[in-house]
This record gives C-alpha cells, structure tokens and sequence, in this order.
C-alpha cells in the first residue's frame, strides 16, 4: 500500500503526489472527526435558548 | 451510445415514480399549515434529514459533471470531495447548523431570507435575499435538469424534449402539493438509490482497471495524459498542477473553492437545520451526511479518474480523447462501456441511470421548493409589509403553490436556451455569488448579539458588485456567457494572463468580508464617540 517512488516521495495506492493522496486522508478523517464528535455529543444535556 | 434495454429501465422508472408520488401525497397529507409546507419543523427525523441534505447538496453535476471533469484534470478534484465534508458538512453543521436552528425556531423564520431578514429587521435584506434566489437559482436549476436530463436522452436514446417534460411534471407534481416534507422523504429515497448505485459503480471499476489503476496512471507520459480541456502546467492524473500555472486556477479557484465554499450559504440547505428538532439530531445528521457524501462524491470522482485507465487500455486513448461530445458525458459513456456484456449489465446502468434521475430530482425539488417559498413567502411577505406599512408575514401555501409551478416553466425554457456543457460552471456561478453576496452577512447573523444592518448590507452590496464584475470583465470562464465585456470593449476580458483564470468568487467574497469588517469598525466607534457625551 505505502512505498516509496523514484524521487523518494511517499506513494499510496500508486498515488504519487501527497497532494493529491492527502486529499483521500483528509477525506476519512472527516468522517472519523464526525463519528467522535457525535460519540461524545450523544449523551450531552441539550440547553435549547 | 445506447445500449440500454429500455424495458428494464421504464420497469424501475415506473415503480420510482410511483414510490415518488406516494410520498408527495403523504407530504401533502402531512401539510396542516404553511410552516408544515415550508420548513416542515418536527416533522423528520435526523436520517431523513442527512439524506436529504446530502442528496439536496449533490445533484447529478456532482457525479457527471465533476466526475467529468476529475477524468480530465485529475485526482486533483478529491480535495473538492475533502472540501463538501470539511467545509460542506462539517463547518456547515458545526459552524452554522445549530445556531440556525436555535435561531430560526426563536424568531419563527420558515426560509433563510425570513432568517436573514428578521434578524436584522431588515425588509430590504430579506427581499434581496428572495430575489437573489428568484433570480439566480433557476439557472442553476436549469443546469442541473439540462445536465440530468441531456445525460439520459444521450443514454437511452429517449427523445431529450418528452424526457424533460415528464421529469419538471414528476418534479412539480411533488414539490407543489407536498411541499417540504414530500422533498425530504423523497430526498431519503434518492438517496439510498444512489447509495446503492454508486457503490456498484466503484467496485466494477476497481475490479476493470485491478488494484493498481492509479500506478497505470503514474506510469503514463505526460504527453499521453494531455489533451482538450487540460492546461499549462497539468502533471497528470495523480499529480498536483504547478503552483500558480493556469491549470491550478482552474482547478483550485473554480472547482475546489469555488465549490467547497459556497455551500455553506445554500438557502435550501439552511432549511434542513432549521427543520430539526434538536442539537443532538443535527449531530447524528452529520455524521450520515458525511459518510453518504464520502460514499458518492469519493466514487464519483476516483471513478472518473481511473476510467481513463480503461479508456487506455480498451481504445488507446484517454477519457476526453474518446468521448468527444464533451466532459459531461464521459462518465455516462464509461458506464456504458464498462458494462456492456457484463451479467446483469442492463440492470446496473439502468440502476446508474436511476441514480443519475435521483441525483437530478432530489436537486431541482428542494432547488423549486425554495425559488417557490422565496417568491410566495418572502417577496410576497415584503410587499404585503410595505403595502400596509408594518411587519407582517404572510404565510400563503396556494401562492407558494402558485410560483413554484410558474417558476417550474421559466426553468424548462431556460433548459433550452442555455449552452450545453455549463453543469458544473453553472454551480460554480450559483454557489460563488451567493457565498460572496451572503456568507458575511449570514456569519454576522448567527454570532453577534447586535447584528448591524447597515453593515449587512454594505457587506451584501459589495460582494454582489465585486462578483459580477470580476464575473462579467475579468473571469474568461464565466464572462463567455453574458459576453457584456466584448460588447462593450470588443474584446472577451479586460486583462488576458492569469488573472482571466481566478474565479470571481476568490475576489469577492474577501471584499465582502473587508467590508463587513470595515463597516463593523466604523459603525462601533461612532456608537462609542456618541455614546462619550451622554455618559460624561
């Protein structure tokens, strides 16, 4: 899955750039930062104003 | 390009609409009053309001039209599917979400102008607002149904003008009777549909192009990669354009900011927040709207990239090589190809063409619910306010009835008089001009405890200037359209170069903030060198 290319570059899933595999990163981690917040949240008091 | 058995895809169209004007009649059931038919507060729960909000936030242009256009420029585009859940989702929940709603219930606002225009006791705030949408949604709207329905015809071989039709009377049909809650619940259905589609779609292609698609791509020389559509400075598929090159303005200040950004002011989206019923709702909202939005934005755009491999490997061209009737049918075509003589092939494009359908509805239906409740409520609200020279509201569900059904038409007849190939500029143009003219304004709103009109509206004035401006002189992607430039100076863009590239919405929407800043300041520091006398 990881490996390293020709200019020493961290390659992911053949994906050479790390501008463009941070992307799918950041995508999973969105859906992980909203799966902890809603972990956390759920048990909450709500205050409504 | 057709090779679609008809008879499997009318069988499911058939059951869909069916399914479709079922839930209209139970929005229409469910519709006591106009908040019912407007915001429809109470009536759903936090699943139908994340697929609502997710299907309402992707239309077709998010599959087709910018999985089109990531088939061109690259993987690239992912940081727009990182943007619709950072910004699209996450901020828009987190940052927006709440304080909509909370606020929205205290002042018993049904629509985002009725927000807007409430908070700062403002009529003139809310009738712009409602004419911004009545304005410039349409076209939009026009966008997305020419895109979705033009896709089809090419597909099936339907004929483009029947399909049209039928689709703005499906559209209508629901939209008018059953109001908000018969959008949402069919919003669910779509949803799922296309949930279901392009999770199929994604895994054949990972299994056509294997595991490693992306390191075919990486492979590839620079001068098989380029062609119609790319520019200077493109490295390929799975490498980032050169800074500043005009394939990175392209790419980064009209598909990925233009985009990501101007989401969070979407009036049909705010309505979502302000329908839920809790905090603790909206939570759960955001987290299945980031999952469906990651499900179909990721395998559309990853789709679109990797088809080139199998452009490559089955005709020795890539994917704007092959299709040269234009990006937004390059997926459509891969779709076809790619399952053609496949086992149940004709039941999965007809399942790509059903989430193709889905994509478009769920769009243009909160898109005309909105245009319907701008025109019926808000501007109609105003003038009623202004007639009898006092706030009032007033709530009339036959004349939102009224002006989603006119307003219907004007979409079907812009559909033929706009150019073909506009999809994904078009939502650029749309979600831009309202984040420049509105994203300040709508921050103010939900965060000060004094919210200043007079800045709201300094803010709302030059963002909408800026933007045409840059829009009409400067941007060469968007000034193609209304060509006011040429007419006037003979040619197409004030200044060639670089600056021709920048989206208007990145000059725009900082010189809305300056001023809203600016504005604030000033207004601040008169209060207080008034305020020095009476308490000396």
């Amino acid at each position: 899955m990881l490996a390293r290319n020709k200019v020493n570059q961290m390659s992911l899933f053949g994906i050479p750039d790390p501008w463009i595999w941070m992307a799918y990163v950041g995508c999973f981690a969105c859906v992980a930062f909203c799966a902890i917040w809603y972990w956390l949240k759920k048990d909450e008091v709500e205050e409504d104003e | 390009m057709s090779s679609v058995n008809l008879t499997v895809f009318s069988a499911m169209t058939v059951v869909f609409v069916a399914v479709t004007l079922l839930l209209g009649w139970y929005g229409y059931r469910n519709s006591k009053n106009s908040e019912d038919y407007l915001l429809g507060r109470n009536k759903s729960n936090s699943v139908i309001i994340a697929l609502s909000y997710g299907a309402t936030f992707l239309s077709a242009s998010a599959v087709i039209g910018f999985g089109g256009q990531a088939a061109v420029h690259g993987g690239a585009l992912m940081w727009l599917c990182f943007l619709n859940l950072a910004v699209g989702v996450i901020v828009a929940f987190l940052v927006f979400g709440g304080r909509t709603r909370r606020l929205g219930k205290r002042l018993k606002a049904s629509t985002f102008a009725d927000l807007l225009g409430k908070t700062y006791g403002s009529r003139g705030i809310r009738m712009y607002t409602a004419l911004l949408i009545i304005v410039m949604m349409p076209i939009y709207c026009a966008a997305v149904l020419k895109g979705g329905v033009n896709s089809l015809a090419v597909i099936t071989g339907l004929d483009y003008n029947m399909m049209l039709i039928a689709l703005s009377v499906v559209v209508a049909v629901y939209v008018v009777y059953g109001g908000i809650i018969a959008v949402m619940y069919n919003d669910a259905l779509q949803a799922v549909i296309m949930l279901v589609g392009m999770i199929v779609i994604f895994a054949v292609t990972m299994s056509a192009v294997g595991g490693d698609g992306f390191s075919q791509l990486t492979d590839m020389s620079l001068s098989q990669i380029l062609g119609p559509g790319v520019q200077e400075g493109a490295n390929g598929w799975t490498r980032f354009p050169d800074f500043g090159s005009p394939e990175w303005m392209t790419v980064v200040t009209t598909f990925l900011l233009g985009v990501g950004i101007g989401a969070l002011t979407q009036p049909q989206l705010a309505v979502r927040f302000m329908s839920a019923k809790s905090d603790r709702m909206l939570n759960k909202s955001m987290l299945i709207g980031c999952v469906f939005i990651l499900v179909i934005v990721g395998s559309a755009y990853t789709v679109g990239v990797l088809c080139n491999v199998y452009f490559m490997d089955h005709f020795d061209q890539t994917a704007i090589q092959y299709v040269t009737s234009g990006v937004d049918f390059i997926i459509p075509t891969y779709i076809i190809e790619v399952f053609s003589g496949m086992t149940f092939g004709d039941l999965f494009v007809s399942l790509f063409l059903l989430s193709l359908l889905c994509a478009s509805i769920s769009t243009i239906s909160a898109l005309m619910h909105t245009i319907g409740a701008a025109g019926g409520y808000d501007a109609y609200s105003v003038w009623r306010s202004i007639k009898e020279g006092r706030d009032t509201d007033a709530p009339s569900v036959n004349l939102n009835r009224a002006v989603t059904m006119v307003m219907m038409v004007l979409v079907v007849v812009y559909c033929y008089l706009m150019p073909s190939d506009i999809i994904a500029k078009a939502t650029s143009v749309f979600m831009g001009v309202t984040a420049a003219a509105l994203l300040p304004t709508y921050f103010h709103a939900l965060y000060s405890k004094r919210p200043d009109r007079r800045a709201a509206v300094l803010s709302i004035a030059a963002g909408t200037l800026v933007y045409m401006f840059w829009a009409l002189f400067v941007c060469s992607g968007t000034s193609v359209f209304l060509p006011v430039c040429e007419m006037l100076t003979g040619k197409a863009v004030l200044f060639e170069g670089i600056l021709a590239s920048v989206d208007p919405m990145i000059v725009s929407l900082p010189a809305s903030i300056l001023v809203m800043a600016a504005a604030l300041v000033i207004g601040r520091s008169r209060c207080g060198e008034d305020a020095e006398p009476a308490s000396a």
